[in-house]
């Protein structure tokens, strides 16, 4: 990898979840770098380096998305729908991790052009393996069009 | 002079002529001229007969005269035509003159000649160069018995009388006497009370040197000879008037006879035409006298009695009409001389005794001083059974007028006018008035409430044009009726029209209110649907931290982590709480879908004060000020769910009223025709526009740091909506205050929820 460190931007509005999350990357060492935040509104500051974000330190460009469907202030498809239009974020995969299965938000999230659409499991046990296979698949065995 | 006729035998004869002729003036007439004179002249008269063309002709020749002695006369024959066709012949006898005889000396001695000379029927003078008469022959002496020519008078003293002192102007022989040639004259010598005419011829006779010596006046005394031919030609001329006044007479009879006969042609024609047409006529024609006897009959009377010609000719019409028998026909004839002509209606019976009802046109008719009577009578069976038959339909359609269950209004078309005249009663019953009110009003005085509006165009086309519209929502209000209806309007004949209507308001009001319900379904439809995903998403979500956190608190404690079991433990208890509240709120707002408190009036400032307090831990807590404004009506509402209306807003503003140093929330009412406004304005963190709508959603929570689960909102908004009312929220965005606007319908359209009919 190159010596570079892994970035995982998680957009999550709950504490609990995202605690889960880091948790189990944690355990596993893959990826070394979580961004955490809460809603919809951060997450596009973030990625488009506006507002508390507009400093590119604070804001590296990762090399993942995972995000949560139900955000305040701004939700998660049209999160997917601004990173999906700009050319500067187009290519960063998205994968969407929310406690929702329905068909609606599935096929919403895809006609968005989400890269991959997982349904947070119950149990720790459960999240930490498919965060690792995740973690596994899109950092390690997917080539992706590194950009800096 | 004589005159004779066709046979040949002498018709008259004057004087001079049986002088001449020797003939007994009594016994001439009748006798055969060719008695009278030789056979060759004879002949010739009769010839004359045959000869039409030639009117006259001189000839001369010798007649046997006086004593056997022939005579040498001139002689003229005029044919003189007579009207009857009889022809005449007139023979004018003349001596020849004296000079011009030549006859034998021998023959005629002296004495002869003298004898001859006196006995001859003219008179004879000789005069000479001084007018004196030296003498007379026997005729001169009988009609001048005075003068005596043994003493030679002059001749202009003795034959005049008066006697005249010199010679006559005319006088011939003094014109012999002065010229040798012969002369001739009439003279018009009065005799008593008439006058003589004679004529004078003169001749000279000469010496042996051409000198004349004397003058022989040869006199003839030819007054009844002119008188005859002036008669003759007075006779001739009065014929010739009577013929050309009988020609005259006879060419114009005969143009008149013409006439007559063209027209009497023309006359016959037309009534033969006439006597076709009214035999050929379909209606059947009776002629009768004042005593009611036929006296003619058509081909269709016959048929239609069933009688023939002969049969109807010995009847009376009180044989064949049972409605005029005898005894009152003398009344009827009266009538029928007074009023010339009627059309009445009877009664017909044929001879099989079937009758039948007609009706009979009557004319008076006067020929050549008659009276008389013709009955057109046309059989009216159809027609009665048409009648009948329209009778029972236009019932029938005034039964389907009456019992129709929609209402009607009928109009006529006067002058471009729509004119009201008539309803049915649905009509009156349908919109509550009495039309008798309307009647020949016009529409727009009729029904005010169509002043300015196409629906008069619509009727005025139908009643012209059989336009037919329909329009199945015609809105009309006016002082006495308002509602929504259908209409129908279509031609009843030309000139007029109806329209049907029937009223929709309490179908109009039913189909809004289904729209209502319909959108009510709609949204609570889509909120079922945000509570199942809500229930998958929100739900679930605690669900997940609880199991997650309990692993870990296990991997903890074999741990020994005591650090990491307890903020395990903080996550798995807020999980759980937050599951406890959402379930809760989840019944709560469930419960809200049905109003599970019957609505009462409620003073809403009572109710904002009453929540205010309800909530003054947090208000106090951030040292909120609240302010009133406006007065606040009393509304028809659930007391318990207003209450918490203003609750949630009042807590909710305090929530986020951020670290304004003086936090104020203002709250009052706006009242509007048909609703009241009411705001709740607070001066806290505000909200950006793109978010105005969603913290009205269901879970949806601007800020997850707040301790709500995010139903607060969409408890309130479900409880204006049900109330009738709608919630929105106004801001300029971070840091600029936050204002909640909902609106509640005023109590007179609050119980119905109504839309306005337009």
């Amino acid at each position: 990898m190159n010596g570079e460190s892994l970035r995982i931007l998680l957009v999550e509005d709950d504490e609990a979840h995202a605690g889960l999350v880091k948790m189990s990357f944690s355990d596993h060492k893959v990826a070394n770098e979580i961004y955490h935040v809460s809603d919809g509104e951060q997450a596009l500051d973030f990625l488009f380096r506006r507002g508390e974000y507009e400093d590119p330190l604070k804001s590296p460009r990762p090399h993942l998305v995972l995000l949560d469907l139900r955000l305040p202030k701004i939700d998660g498809i049209e999160v997917l729908t601004e990173i999906k239009q700009s050319e500067a974020t187009r290519d960063i995969p998205v994968v969407v991790l929310t406690t929702s299965d329905s068909e609606k938000d599935v096929s919403a999230a895809y006609s968005q052009y989400v890269n991959s659409y997982l349904v947070k499991p119950v149990g720790f046990e459960n999240f930490k393996n498919l965060m690792n296979d995740l973690g596994y698949y899109w950092l390690i065995w997917n080539k992706n069009p590194w950009k800096r | 002079m004589i005159i004779v006729g066709k046979g040949g035998n002498v018709v008259s004869a004057n004087r001079a002529a049986t002088g001449l002729l020797g003939v007994d003036p009594q016994r001439i007439v009748g006798a055969f001229v060719r008695d009278l004179f030789n056979d060759r002249f004879g002949e010739k008269v009769e010839q004359e007969f045959e000869r039409t063309e030639r009117a006259e002709e001189n000839i001369q020749t010798k007649i046997e005269g006086v004593n056997g002695e022939n005579l040498v006369c001139d002689v003229s024959l005029n044919i003189l035509s007579e009207t009857d066709g009889e022809q005449l012949i007139l023979i004018r006898l003349q001596p020849a003159p004296l000079i011009h005889q030549n006859f034998d000396e021998s023959e005629f001695g002296d004495e002869h000649f003298r004898a001859i000379v006196d006995n001859l029927g003219i008179g004879i003078a000789v005069v000479d160069q001084q007018m004196r008469i030296l003498s007379l022959n026997e005729r001169m002496r009988s009609w001048f018995p005075d003068i005596d020519p043994s003493e030679k008078p002059i001749c202009f003293h003795s034959f005049n009388s008066p006697p005249r002192k010199d010679k006559c102007s005319y006088c011939p022989t003094a014109k012999t006497l002065a010229d040798g040639l012969i002369h001739e004259a009439v003279t018009e010598t009065p005799e008593g009370d008439q006058v003589r005419n004679y004529r004078i011829l003169s001749s000279p006779i000469k010496d042996k040197r051409g000198k004349v010596k004397y003058a022989i006046e040869l006199v003839e005394d030819i007054t009844e000879r002119t008188l005859a031919e002036s008669e003759l030609v007075d006779y001739r001329e009065k014929l010739q008037s009577i013929i050309d006044e009988r020609t005259a007479k006879l060419a114009e009879s005969t143009t008149r006879l013409d006439e007559e006969a063209k027209s009497y042609r023309a006359l016959e024609r037309m009534t033969m035409f006439t006597q076709f047409a009214v035999d050929a006529m379909s209606d059947a024609a009776f002629w009768m006298n004042a005593e009611g006897e036929l006296i003619y009959i058509n081909e269709a009377a016959c048929q239609s009695l069933g009688y023939t010609h002969q049969e109807l000719l010995k009847m009376r019409v009180s044989d064949f009409d049972p409605e005029f028998p005898a005894e009152i026909w003398p009344d009827h004839w009266k009538r029928v001389r007074a009023e010339k002509n009627l059309t009445l209606k009877s009664s017909h019976q044929r001879k099989n005794g079937e009758i039948f009802p007609v009706e009979i046109s009557v004319n008076y008719i006067v020929f050549e001083d008659v009276e008389y009577c013709c009955a057109i009578a046309r059989d009216i069976t159809a027609r009665q059974d048409t009648m009948a038959a329209l009778e029972v339909s236009e019932k029938r359609f005034a039964n389907i007028v009456r019992s129709s269950p929609m209402g009607i209004h009928m109009y006529d078309l006067v002058d471009d006018e729509l004119i009201f005249v008539g309803a049915n009663p649905v009509a009156d019953e349908v919109l509550g008035i009495d039309h008798d009110v309307l009647y020949g009003k016009k529409i727009l005085d009729a029904f005010p409430g169509l002043v300015g509006r196409d629906i008069p165009d619509k009727y005025r086309a139908a009643a012209k044009e059989g336009n037919s519209w329909l329009h199945e929502e015609v809105a009309y209000e006016d002082e006495r009726i308002a509602g929504a209806f259908e209409v129908y309007s279509f031609q009843t004949k030309p000139g007029s029209m109806a329209a049907m209507f029937l009223e929709i308001t309490e179908r109009k009001k039913n189909e809004l209110e289904r729209e209502r319900l319909i959108r009510e379904l709609e949204a609570k439809n889509a909120e079922l649907e945000r509570f199942t995903y809500t229930v998958s998403h929100d739900l679930k979500s605690p669900l997940i931290t609880v199991k997650g956190y309990l692993e870990l608190l296990r991997q903890d404690i074999l741990e020994g982590n005591s650090k990491r079991m307890e903020s395990d433990i903080g996550y798995i208890g807020r999980a759980a709480e937050r599951m406890h509240r959402l379930l809760d709120e989840l019944l709560e707002l469930s419960r809200v879908g049905r109003l599970v408190n019957d609505p009462e009036n409620v003073d809403m400032g009572e109710l904002a004060r009453a929540a205010a307090e309800l909530v003054a831990g947090r208000i106090n807590e951030k040292k909120v000020k609240i302010t009133f404004e406006g007065t606040m009506p009393e509304l028809y509402v659930d007391r318990v769910r207003m209450g918490e209306v203003w609750q949630n807003l009042i807590d909710n503003a305090a929530k986020f009223i951020g670290d304004n140093p003086e936090p104020e929330i203002k709250i009052g009412c706006i009242e509007q025709p048909n609703h009241y406004i009411f705001y709740l304005a607070d001066n806290g963190i505000g909200i950006k526009p793109r978010y105005l709508e969603k913290i009205f959603g269901l879970f949806d929570q601007l800020n997850p740091d707040g301790d709500g689960v995010g139903v607060g909102l969409a408890l309130v908004r479900r409880i204006i909506e049900v109330h009738g009312g709608r919630i929105w929220a106004e801001s300029e965005g971070d840091g600029m205050g936050t204002k909640i606007v909902f609106n509640l319908p005023r109590p007179q359209d609050q119980q119905t929820n109504d839309e306005e009919t337009s």
